[in-house]
């Protein structure tokens, strides 16, 4: 069967960052992968350069609108250990309250996007309506629902009054009873468990070599959690599990993240109960010393890693970032090898894409001179179509 | 607190020593779970092998690079969840930085190593598929904008290139 | 407000395009919360839809990356008459916090003739709902005809106190 080599272009009617991919097939197997992520590229690492460190961290909350707290907290601690500033405890406990928040909207999102791409739409709008209590939450503690700005160097804005803290913990209370719910959906029912179950098989030894990180890794089996393994702000204090399934496939990656979403719940409620009391913040000095910092954070997609170069400075020398997105895509690459074209919407959603969705997908026939385009929608279409006649995945009864 | 600056000596840092001896320079550990080391052209091969066997490094963090406007510097950051983070520099020439992929022993390097090949220009002989990842098709060529010396403003990168013009300019570069 | 929009759908149901051009995802998420039970826009007959050959509306997200300013232009081309565009987000609008980076070019109006801008960063939900029927307003009304000819674009900034009461048009 002749090769054929399917572009896949950069716009999605439903979210997430424009990528343009490349897929290769013979009939309908998947043969390679190849991608294009040149469509988000900003310049931030020049750009934080040029700016000081306060006038940065603006910047860098918004690499990512759903894991901002991750990037802004990570570089505020890898400049503070730049300046070797310790933080007053309550300020630790702030930002992981504020950081677990955001994991539990990130995977609520997650739950809702995969659901709409294996057109299990009812999900999306389940989800998303309960991730709308933890939008709420975080407006009341930062004062916006996206992009909190929460960090300083040397700590944290706002503080957490009783109020907020009673408010909190009852919107937890019905967020941990929803939680439930889509636990059992993902390790119980049984049409989800069909469509999702072996597809976009990632064996533990190709995850590890391969790079991948989060939950992406963890669905393989892989056990390691930067919130356990490389311990910051609090998390040596607050009790939690790290997820893991040994499954490899879909399934796997979901019941990590339903998982993980409970336990965060769980942890939040926690820390807001065992606030420390105390100061809020340090004061910082303006300027960085010489060194290097690698500072790294568990974000809701997985390891986020910030490398930042001092140079005596109120700016940072050099920045660097490595989005735990970045880090998965080799295993999107291996996920898909010999699988159904049906599959690269759920598999590509599977590492929970930083920047997905493509707007085109381009096909070319290898030994022809014809080009064709779907766009994201009909490939996803496609998927929902052929699971449904070939597999029997149909969602009415749920 | 877990980030505490003031970190105790690590033991590694002598292990490390007495087992590579001459092959690195400057090891030391700037904070718990961190050791980072200078190693050659001629010996980071050895090197990474040396800490993905006797380290238990299976993870690879980062490759970044960095501009110190009279040498580049490779830096790839390996992790194990044993022992931490390890980040091994490679000093390189201004003039003409390259350094051999390390993409055989180390597979996720593959998206790393093009990054840094865009941004800096830095050459990575026998990457099996160096093509450009971050910057645009219409970017020029030689480009490399996270050098200290590119400035953005004394350029005009105005990119308003219609499409036709665009798909000329790619069909020359083609037949080039 | 919603009056308005009731009134409005009845002789038309605008679909909306949204494309990313490079934002950090904020603006594309509340713009889908809209879609979701809290905001609900689509009992109002507003959808968001994949393809520029049905679309009314092209929104756009994002400072505009070079490697999406081409093809933004492609997907306007392709859209059938009338058409509007609506810059939605700080980025969008001016370049927001990527403003001079080296890769952006700071804003939808570089690219595109844009007919309503949407501060915020991003904007809530309601605000982007009110967005939408002030540009609504606008396609109606006769003289929004000659504004459609994009002399003279609307603006729409929050003025609200947190809670998304009062939005301010100003033109």
């Amino acid at each position: 069967m002749p090769e054929v080599t399917i572009p896949i272009g950069p716009q999605h009617p439903a979210l997430k960052e424009p990528i343009g991919f490349k897929v290769t097939v013979e009939g309908e197997r998947i043969k390679g992968l190849d991608l294009d992520i040149s469509y988000n590229h900003r310049g931030i690492e020049k750009g934080v350069e040029q700016r000081d460190f306060t006038k940065s961290l603006y910047m860098i909350e918004r690499i990512c609108g759903i894991c901002s707290h991750a990037h802004a907290t990570n570089f505020c601690k890898g400049v503070e250990e730049l300046m070797r500033l310790e933080l007053p405890k309550r300020a630790t406990y702030i930002r992981l309250i504020v950081g677990e928040l955001e994991r539990i909207h990130s995977h609520y999102l997650w739950l809702g996007v995969a659901g709409h791409e294996i057109g299990f739409d009812t999900l999306f709008m389940y989800t998303w309506r309960d991730r709308e209590l933890v939008q709420d939450v975080l407006e009341i503690i930062s004062g916006n629902r996206v992009n909190y700005a929460v960090n300083r160097i040397g700590g944290v804005r706002r503080d957490l009054d009783e109020k907020t803290i009673k408010l909190t913990l009852a919107h937890l209370k019905k967020l941990a009873e929803r939680a439930v719910f889509y636990t059992n959906l993902a390790t119980s029912e049984e049409t989800v468990i069909a469509r999702l179950a072996k597809v976009g098989m990632l064996s533990h030894e190709k995850a590890k070599s391969l790079g991948s990180v989060g939950p992406t890794a963890r669905g393989s089996g892989v056990n390691s959690d930067v919130r356990r393994d490389d311990a910051y702000l609090a998390y040596d204090e607050v009790p939690f599990k790290v997820i893991t399934a040994d499954n490899g496939d879909v399934l796997g990656r979901t019941i990590v993240r339903a998982g993980e979403l409970a336990q965060s719940i769980e942890m939040t409620k926690w820390a807001l109960e065992n606030l420390p009391p105390g100061e809020i913040r340090k004061p910082a000095a303006r300027t960085a010393p010489m060194g290097e910092a690698v500072s790294r954070y568990e974000a809701p997609r997985g390891e986020l890693v910030h490398f930042i170069r001092g140079n005596n400075t109120d700016r940072a020398d050099r920045f660097a970032v490595r989005t735990p997105t970045m880090a998965n895509w080799p295993s999107v690459v291996e996920a898909l090898r010999d699988q159904n074209i049906a599959d690269i919407p759920i598999v590509v959603a599977a590492i929970d894409p930083c920047m997905s969705c493509t707007s085109r997908i381009t096909f070319l026939k290898a030994d022809e001179d014809k080009a064709w385009t779907w766009s994201w929608d009909r490939l996803r279409e496609y998927g929902i179509r052929w699971y449904r006649e070939n597999r029997g995945i149909s969602w009415g009864e749920i | 607190m877990t980030d505490s600056p003031a970190a105790p000596e690590n033991p590694l840092v002598t292990v490390i020593k007495n087992d590579l001896g001459p092959m690195l320079a400057n090891i030391t550990s700037p904070r718990r779970r961190r050791v980072v080391m200078e190693a050659t052209r001629d010996s980071y091969r050895d090197a990474i092998k040396y800490l993905q066997e006797k380290m238990d490094c299976y993870h690879l963090s980062l490759i970044n690079g960095v501009d110190l406007k009279t040498s580049f510097e490779v830096v790839y950051h390996l992790w194990s969840d044993k022992n931490g983070m390890f980040s091994l520099r490679v000093s390189l020439s201004h003039d003409n930085p390259e350094i051999g992929t390390v993409t055989d022993i180390v597979p996720a390097a593959i998206l790393y190593e093009r990054e840094v090949h865009d941004l800096f220009g830095i050459e990575f002989p026998g990457h099996p598929d160096m093509r450009r990842l971050l910057l645009s098709d219409d970017w020029p060529l030689g480009e490399h904008p996270l050098r200290k010396d590119w400035k953005p403003g004394e350029k005009k990168m105005l990119c308003l290139v219609k499409s036709a013009e665009l798909k000329a300019a790619k069909a020359g570069e083609k037949s080039a | 407000m919603f009056e308005r929009l009731a009134g409005w759908a009845r002789k038309k149901s605008p679909w909306v395009l949204l494309i990313n051009s490079g934002s950090c995802n904020a603006c594309d998420i509340e713009v889908l919360a809209a879609v979701t039970p809290r905001f609900d826009v689509e009992r109002f007959g507003i959808q968001v839809k994949g393809s520029p050959r049905h679309a009314d509306v092209l929104m756009v997200t994002g400072p505009v990356t070079r490697q999406q300013a081409a093809r933004l232009r492609r997907i306007y081309d392709q859209m059938p008459d009338p058409k509007y565009v609506v810059a939605m987000g700080a980025c969008a609008s001016t370049g927001g916090t990527f403003k001079g980076l080296y890769n952006v070019l700071n804003g939808v109006d570089k690219v595109l003739p844009v007919d309503a801008y949407v501060a915020g960063c991003p904007p809530r939900p309601d605000e982007i709902i009110d967005g939408v029927v002030a540009l609504l307003g606008l396609i109606d009304s006769s003289d929004g005809r000659a504004r459609a000819k994009k002399k003279d674009p609307l603006i729409i900034a929050n003025n609200s106190n947190g809670n998304g009461q009062k939005a301010e048009v100003t033109t």
